[in-house]
C-alpha cells in the first residue's frame, strides 16, 4: 500500500514544531555556554575548578565527563586574530589508504599505501607528490608478536591495520620533512586525531601498544621533535568537522552548582535519587566544542590552546596532545599538536597563518591534505588492477587455484 | 641526429601516437615533424593536437587566480600544479625511416610505448619533406585539426628546404590532390600563407 500523505502531513507538522523548539533551546544553551566560557569562575573558585578537572581523570573519575585541562596562562575565551600572511614556507602532508585482507582470496595479504605531498612557497616554488605501497603477505607480517614471548601474537585486525597505517603516515611525514632545505619553516600535517584511544582499554595487550604507539607513532613524532631543534616544525593534525566535547565538558565542571561534586561524584549527586538535575546540561547538552567556538571565533581567528587529558596521552611524553580551534572561513577546524609545538608561541603563530593559507589555497580544506589524500587513495579500480596482477603472478608461479567459489561467483556474474 | 627529447609515447596505434610531454605547457608547435625511434625504425608524425589538463581525468582544473595579478602568480602560489597537470600532444603518423630509407607510408608497427619523442632535426626534416607523398597521408587522415596541421607542417618544411619554390610546389601538389575540393584547397592554401 502506498504512503498516505494526507495522514503523514500532520506528523510532519509536529516534527517541524518540535525541531523549531529544539533549535530555540539549543541556542539558549549555546548562549549560556558562551557566558560560562567568558566567565568560568562565576560559580566556582579556580582551586575548585582545578579539583573538578582532576576528578574527571581515572581511576577515580568522580566527574563522569572527559574534559580538557585549563589552558596554560591563557583565558578560556582567548581569541587570536589571523597573523600576517606567511609567504615563504614549506608544507608536507601525508595520508594513507589500504587494501584490506580478503578472506576469500587465494593469498592472505593486506596492502598499505602511504602518500603525500611536499610544497615549497616563496621565491623558489616547487612541489613533489609521493606514495609508497607496502605489501604485507608473510605470516609473520600479518601478526604482531610479543618480543618477550613469541607465543603471544595478535592478528592485525581492521582496527590495528588503521593504526599501522597511521604509523606509516607519520613516518613518511618525518622522512619527507627531513629532506627539506634548512631554514624554511615547515608545516607538517596529518589528518585525524593524534590521540589513539584504541590503546586505552584492555582490548589489546601491552606489547601491541608498545609496538605501534611507543615504538611506532611516537618514534616518528620523536624524529619531528628532533628536527624542531634546528628549524621551525609546526606539526599538527587537522580535524575537519570535529565532534569533540573537551572544552564544553570543561564548562560543565565550571557550571555545576553542586559543591563537593569532585568528592561525591556526578553519579551520586545527579543520579535519579540525588538532589541534582544535571544542571550542567544547560551549558553543554548537545553542544560540541566546534558549536561553541563558532560563536566565539571570527573568520581567521583561533582559540586558546587546551591540553587534552585523555589517559592514553600520559604515555606520549613530550608529545602530550594540545588542541585549538580555528575558524577557517568554511568551518571550525580542530588542530591537535604535541606539547613541544603548543608551547612555542612563534611556531603556533606560524601554524595558524600557514593553516589559513592552506585552507584558502584548498578552497576550505588544507590543500596539502587534499593532495596527500589523492596521492594515497587506493581506488576500487586500483584494487581490481592489483588483484588482477596478483592473480596472474600467482598463476605464473603455479599457485592458481584462485579465489573462493563465492568470490568467483561475484566476479563472473552471469544469468 | 635529433634534438632534445619532448616526452614519451603513452598511447600508440599504427596511424597516430600520443606523447606525454616532460615539460608542462610546452608541446611542440602544431604541424611539427616528430620522430620516435624503435630499433632500426624511426617513425615520423605530424603534431595535429595538443592538450593540457588534469593528470587525473576525474579531477578538473579550476580557476585559482581571482585575487592574483597573472597566470605566473597562480603557478607561484600553487607549485603543486606542475605535478597535477600534464601536457600531451598527438601526432599523425606520416611515414617512417627503415635503416636509411625514408618512406611516406604507415610503419610496420606502432610507435613503442615510452619511446622518446623528438622534434625532427633539420636534416631529417629536409630528407622527409623533400617528396610530397606525406601530404596525401595527412589529407586522408581522420583527425582533428588535420588541415591546419598540414598547412603548418608545409610552412615549417619550407624553412628547412633550400628550394625557394618549395611552398609553390607544395601548393601545386595540393591542388592536384584536392582537384575535386577547391574550397578545402583554398582554406589550406590560405593557412599556408599565414
Amino acid at each position: 500500500m502506498a504512503l498516505d500523505l494526507g495522514k503523514s502531513a500532520p506528523q510532519i507538522e509536529k516534527m517541524a514544531e518540535s525541531l523549531k523548539a529544539r533549535v530555540g533551546e539549543r541556542q539558549r544553551r549555546l548562549d549560556a555556554a558562551l557566558r560560562q566560557l567568558h566567565d568560568p569562575l562565576g560559580n566556582v573558585t579556580f582551586e575548585v575548578l582545578q579539583k573538578r578537572i582532576r576528578a574527571s581523570l581515572p581511576p577515580r573519575r568522580k566527574i563522569t565527563w572527559a574534559m580538557a585541562s585549563l589552558p596554560d596562562g591563557e583565558a578560556l575565551d582567548a581569541v587570536y586574530r589571523a597573523p600576517a600572511h606567511v609567504k615563504e614556507y614549506a608544507v608536507v602532508a601525508t595520508d594513507g589508504s589500504q587494501i584490506e585482507p580478503d578472506r576469500h582470496g587465494e593469498a592472505r595479504y593486506f596492502l598499505l599505501n602511504s602518500g603525500g605531498i611536499y610544497v615549497r612557497y616563496g621565491p623558489k616554488p616547487e612541489a613533489e607528490i609521493f606514495s609508497t605501497p607496502s605489501l604485507f603477505a608473510k605470516p609473520e607480517e600479518m601478526v604482531i608478536t610479543d618480543p618477550e614471548d613469541s607465543f603471544k601474537q595478535q592478528q592485525i585486525d581492521e582496527t590495528l591495520l588503521g593504526e599501522l597505517r597511521m604509523v606509516m603516515e607519520a613516518e613518511a611525514l618525518a622522512v619527507r620533512v627531513g629532506k627539506i632545505a634548512p631554514g624554511l619553516p615547515v608545516l607538517a600535517l596529518l589528518d585525524g586525531t593524534l590521540i589513539r584511544f584504541v590503546y586505552s582499554g584492555s582490548r589489546y595487550d601491552d606489547f601491541v601498544r608498545k609496538k605501534l604507539l611507543e615504538h611506532g607513532l611516537l618514534q616518528a613524532f620523536d624524529r619531528l621533535y628532533a628536527m624542531s631543534e634546528s628549524r621551525r616544525v609546526a606539526f599538527a593534525s587537522y580535524i575537519s568537522k570535529p565532534g569533540s566535547h573537551e572544552v564544553v565538558n570543561l564548562l560543565r565542571a565550571a557550571h555545576c552548582p553542586h559543591a563537593g561534586v569532585e568528592e561525591a561524584g556526578c553519579a551520586v549527586l545527579c543520579a535519579k535519587t540525588g538532589p541534582g538535575k544535571m544542571e550542567c546540561d544547560d551549558v553543554a547538552k548537545g553542544l560540541t566544542d566546534a558549536d561553541l567556538f563558532s560563536e566565539l571565533l571570527d573568520v581567521g581567528e583561533r582559540s586558546a590552546l587546551f591540553p587534552t587529558q585523555a589517559p592514553i596521552v600520559h604515555l606520549y611524553g613530550p608529545h602530550a596532545v594540545w588542541s585549538c580551534y580555528v575558524n577557517t572561513g568554511d568551518e571550525i577546524a580542530r588542530l591537535e599538536m604535541p606539547a613541544w609545538v603548543a608551547r612555542d608561541v612563534k611556531t603556533v603563530d606560524f601554524m595558524h597563518a600557514a593553516i589559513l593559507d592552506q585552507c584558502k589555497k584548498g578552497r576550505g580544506y588544507p590543500l596539502a591534505l587534499q593532495e596527500a589524500h589523492e596521492a594515497a587513495v587506493v581506488t576500487i579500480g586500483d584494487k581490481q588492477n592489483f588483484q588482477r596482477v596478483l592473480d596472474s603472478t600467482l598463476v605464473a608461479h603455479g599457485m592458481g587455484r584462485g579465489t573462493s567459489a563465492k568470490a568467483r561467483s561475484k566476479r563472473v556474474r552471469a544469468v | 641526429m635529433t634534438t632534445g627529447k619532448l616526452g614519451e609515447v603513452v598511447e600508440a596505434s599504427t596511424a597516430s601516437f600520443t606523447v606525454h610531454c616532460h615539460k608542462l605547457g610546452e608541446p611542440p608547435p602544431l604541424g611539427s615533424l616528430i620522430t620516435v625511434a624503435d630499433g632500426d625504425i624511426h617513425i615520423y608524425g605530424v603534431v595535429h593536437n595538443a592538450t593540457t589538463g588534469s593528470i587525473d581525468p576525474s579531477r578538473k582544473a579550476l580557476a585559482l587566480g581571482e585575487e592574483l595579478a597573472s597566470a605566473d602568480e597562480v603557478y607561484k602560489e600553487h607549485p603543486e600544479l606542475t605535478k597535477l597537470l600534464r601536457t600531451d600532444f598527438t601526432a599523425l603518423v606520416v611515414g617512417f625511416k627503415d635503416k636509411e630509407e625514408v618512406r611516406h607510408n604507415l610503419p610496420p608497427r606502432p610507435a613503442k610505448i615510452h619511446g622518446f619523442a623528438h622534434i625532427a632535426s633539420k636534416k631529417e626534416s629536409q630528407d622527409f619533406t623533400k617528396g610530397f607523398h606525406f601530404l596525401e597521408v595527412l589529407l586522408n587522415a581522420d583527425a582533428q585539426n588535420r588541415d591546419a596541421a598540414l598547412a603548418a607542417c608545409v610552412r615549417q618544411a619550407a624553412e628547412t628546404q633550400t628550394d625557394k619554390e618549395y611552398l609553390v610546389r607544395a601548393g601545386k601538389e595540393l591542388a592536384k590532390l584536392l582537384a575535386q575540393d577547391s574550397r578545402r584547397l583554398n582554406t589550406i592554401l590560405r593557412m599556408m600563407k599565414a
